[in-house]
């Protein structure tokens, strides 16, 4: 029983921008992730899912 | 005796069509009715796919134990009187069933082979995924009993370990089949580094000789995995239980889609695609039609 990829939803407090994390890429991002790939700011976590139209509407960050 | 040596060089696929957790509103194509379901195994039967991993969801997409699903899904698949494909049931459709309704549908259809969960763990960060001591016990002598043979599930090394200690108290019997789980929420992280060390463990609790694998990877491993099974001389599981995006951004048209992928990277590494017959060889499955 499984369910693909996780990932927590966020959005940028500082410019608005919405994205998301992989969870599986927590250790790839270390200390970075949930920060904003824009401007590098901190993220305000809003919610946690897998693929789905919710979480296709946050961008991804590779 | 099979003759295991000429069959060295075969990679079994297995197909997992829909698992319990994406619905229609996550990628319309997730096959989830039991007409949907058996046109699904079918089809990815004739690209090349040996095993079929099955869930069953009820009226709502919720996943379900179910064993009157199963039993149709089960019956329309073998319909198709060409299809001898090797079905492999779920016992862990729905986080909330309990132990007896886990098993049912294993009692009354007899599979070749069903899903057994080595151990526990959290789900999706969000419940529990209970396979109890008493449940795998007796999970694993009602499998022998019937002929059944377990696709022992493996999130992380613990699992495998603890698949070792039911071959020593004769709940599991070798050669068994691993499943390795790669990439999920609270498993081990899907990377070729851990991919090896859960073969070294296997190897190592187990006896190289005393086991078969697969693996998959969910998320962005998928790749990873394929290719890492496929160079390792390991099995592999593709479907839209574990991805439903096909690559990146794209939702998958169908299982067979990745069932073709699977047989391409196979056939580009060298390998073979692993008939179903020869899959029951490798795997220590009786012939096929010879089982009630």
């Amino acid at each position: 029983m499984t369910w693909g990829a996780q990932y927590m939803c966020y959005s940028c407090k500082k410019c608005g921008k919405k994205y998301k994390y992989a969870i599986d890429l927590i250790g790839d991002f270390g200390e970075d992730f949930g920060k904003c790939p824009d401007c590098g700011s901190d993220g305000t976590l809003e919610f946690e899912g897998p693929v789905s139209p919710e979480t296709s509407k946050y961008e991804e960050v590779e | 005796m099979a003759d295991l040596k000429a069959l060295k060089n075969k990679t079994i696929i297995t197909v997992a069509t829909t698992g319990a957790w994406p619905k229609k509103k996550d990628n319309p194509n997730v096959p989830m009715e039991p007409e949907e379901i058996a046109e699904d195994v079918y089809e990815c039967w004739k690209a090349g796919a040996a095993v079929a991993h099955l869930h069953m969801r009820d009226a709502e997409g919720n996943g379900a134990m179910d064993p009157v699903r199963f039993k149709k899904t089960v019956e329309l698949i073998k319909a198709h009187e060409d299809c001898d494909i090797i079905l492999n049931l779920t016992t862990s459709g729905d986080i909330h069933a309990d132990d007896d309704i886990r098993v049912a549908h294993v009692k009354e259809l007899k599979p070749e082979m069903a899903s057994y969960d080595c151990g526990s763990m959290n789900w999706l960060n969000s419940g529990l995924f209970i396979n109890s001591p008493k449940f795998l016990e007796d999970c694993g002598l009602l499998f022998q009993e019937l002929g059944v043979k377990p696709e022992i599930e493996a999130f992380d090394p613990g699992m495998i370990g603890n698949a070792a200690y039911y071959i020593k108290k004769g709940v599991l019997k070798t050669p068994v089949h691993f499943q390795f789980c790669m990439g999920c929420a609270n498993g081990i992280a899907g990377t070729m580094k851990n991919l090896i060390f859960m073969k070294e463990e296997a190897d190592r609790m187990v006896g190289a000789s005393n086991y078969t694998w697969s693996c998959f990877g969910v998320g962005h491993s998928a790749m990873e995995m394929l290719y890492g099974a496929v160079a390792l001389g390991g099995h592999i599981r593709v479907g839209m239980e574990d991805n439903v995006l096909f690559s990146k951004g794209v939702l998958a048209e169908s299982n067979a889609q990745f069932v073709k992928r699977a047989v391409e990277a196979v056939k580009l590494f060298g390998r073979e695609v692993a008939t179903p017959d020869e899959a029951r060889q490798l795997l220590n499955l009786a012939p096929y039609n010879t089982v009630e």
